[in-house]
């Protein structure tokens, strides 16, 4: 059985009544019941691809989470879990409510070390419905918790004894599809003290040169043309966390336009990681767009700019014409384009 | 395991492993660093397997320093960036770190105003994702130091490094006197070329 020992902690938000007293946990046994089958599938449940790396971040090397995490590593017991329920409830916002916190600590089967997972189950309102003697009663609840258990963040470390790690881990949002697309801010940044893996700069970095490649490369006009108009629609994207391959459905891209953009990317694994769009970092690497013409002329502008400065229109048969206005600034002769 | 076979393991990954990392730092650091001005160079080394054997095996208060030296150890592979003037650490800092989270972040000055001493920034970095083919690479580094130095900076700390930071006999008082002194003609140059840098620059 991979799960060893699982600690539980109900907390409230922090701007809640009971948001500034000490959180009340529990130590509960693995037991093979439901519960406890649930949690497993929980600690299991780390491969997916819409988990995201997520590291520890610090000035110092300390920071504050991974000290108590390896603290409790060291020693698991309901008291060296108890400081990440207090924190969680510190950093939790109104808008997230109450919670029930899972502190599940086990190892996989084959590999070294132990592996820590943190979990949290938003709570719910329910009715209960309880037949005794023949008669029926009905109860509303409002700390309902597992109501659906797929819906909950958690994030995972692994550790093994001596070493300098559990820096880096996963942070999991089932929730995601309860209205939310990106992992809670609050999650990762507030409770955990981490940042994602890959910076915005980084990932928006890698998306639009994987962009620029495809549409440099491809002998696909379509392919180009869809390539150019969502990294013209790009830069207006805002600062929230996607993978390549989310902004590639995010703009419809064609299954071939698609392959281009993720074949672009090195190593291909990349195309599932996470990063907040910076679109000041990707005008940088798409600033401009070109054009050239069959009769030698090379039209060049601002991406975001080029159909407001050059008119395009469509005359038939693939001739297009184009029309600008403007002071000269520079002029100059070159050996080529 | 070892120092012997702490050694060779070590040297294993140092051949097959490291060298190839630390070319592929500063291919990236490169990349991100294009179109900075004054920027003097941009290298990555990995560290000589006897001086990771010198660092592994050293003792404080009669114990090893290190229990799991391959992992504890973070400069396996270090990179420096240097520039030409003081300001520009500072720019060059907040640039690479759009690109990278960080878990240390350090500026190295004398303790005392009145001692001059080695001085640089330091920075430690986890190597970025897209130099690693699979996403688990047990026996690679997840870290690597950053040092951004002037060229003053950079300078003194290459002639003093093998001189007084790791001597072969202790120094005197009068040679520590001639280290310190050093140090604060690199100092001096330092703040000169920053201050004619933006009285200058402004014109």
């Amino acid at each position: 059985m991979p799960i060893e020992s699982i600690y539980s902690f109900l907390t409230y938000p922090k701007n809640h009544e009971k948001g500034n007293d000490t959180v009340k946990g529990v130590h509960i046994r693995p037991d093979g019941g439901k519960l406890c089958t649930m949690l497993e599938g929980i600690f299991n449940d780390v491969h997916s691809k819409r988990d995201v790396p997520i590291m520890f971040v610090a000035d110092d090397q300390k920071n504050p989470v991974r000290e108590v995490l390896l603290a409790f590593l060291k020693k698991s017991h309901l008291k060296s879990a108890a400081p990440l329920a207090q924190r969680l409830q510190s950093s939790t916002p109104g808008t997230a409510g109450m919670g029930l916190f899972f502190l599940c600590l086990g190892s996989d089967d084959g590999k070294v070390g132990k592996r820590v997972v943190l979990s949290r189950f938003a709570a719910d309102e329910g009715i209960v419905a309880n037949q005794r003697a023949g008669e029926l009663s009905v109860e509303f609840v409002e700390q309902v918790f597992l109501k659906n258990a797929h819906s909950y963040k958690a994030a995972t470390y692994r550790h093994e004894e001596g070493k300098n790690d559990i820096w880096n881990g996963k942070a999991i949002d089932r929730q995601l599809n309860h209205g939310s697309k990106i992992i809670a801010d609050y999650w990762i940044v507030e409770f955990l003290c981490s940042e994602l893996s890959t910076t915005a700069a980084e990932g928006t970095r890698r998306l639009a040169l994987a962009m620029k490649e495809a549409s440099k490369t491809s002998s696909d006009d379509s392919v180009r043309s869809e390539i150019v108009a969502a990294a013209k629609l790009a830069g207006n994207l805002p600062l929230k966390a996607m993978t390549i391959e989310q902004f590639c459905e995010q703009f419809a891209l064609s299954e071939r336009a698609k392959g281009a953009v993720k074949a672009a990317v090195r190593p291909p694994r990349l195309i599932h990681d996470s990063f907040k769009f910076d679109a000041q970092e990707f005008i940088k690497h798409v600033s401009y767009k070109q054009i050239s013409l069959d009769n030698g002329a090379t039209l060049s502008a601002p991406t975001e700019k080029f159909d407001e400065i050059f008119h395009p229109k469509l005359k038939g048969n693939d001739i297009h014409t184009f029309a600008t206005e403007g002071a000269i600034v520079d002029e100059k002769l070159k050996s080529s384009r | 395991m070892n120092d012997t076979a702490l050694l060779a393991e070590y040297t294993r990954r140092h051949d097959q492993i490291l060298i190839p990392l630390a070319a592929g730092l500063t291919e990236y650091l490169e990349a991100r660093l294009n179109g900075i001005p004054r920027v003097d160079r941009v290298s990555a080394r990995a560290k000589n397997p006897e001086r990771f054997l010198a660092k592994a095996t050293k003792t404080f208060d009669g114990q090893r320093k290190y229990q799991d030296p391959l992992t504890e150890i973070q400069d396996l592979v270090a990179a420096r960036v240097t520039v030409f003037y003081l300001p520009d650490v500072d720019f060059v800092e907040t640039s690479l770190l759009r690109y990278f989270n960080h878990i240390e972040a350090t500026a190295f000055v004398p303790d005392s105003p009145k001692k001059f001493d080695y001085e640089g920034r330091h920075l430690i970095l986890p190597i970025p994702a897209e130099l690693f083919e699979e996403e688990e690479h047990p026996a690679a580094p997840d870290f690597f130091e950053l040092q951004i130095k002037t060229l003053f900076q950079h300078a003194w700390s290459e002639a003093e490094h093998d001189l007084a930071y790791k001597p072969s006999r202790p120094l005197t008082s009068l040679q520590e006197r001639e280290v310190a002194f050093t140090a604060a003609q690199a100092w001096g140059a330092d703040q000169m070329f920053a201050k004619l840098f933006s009285e200058l620059s402004d014109c």
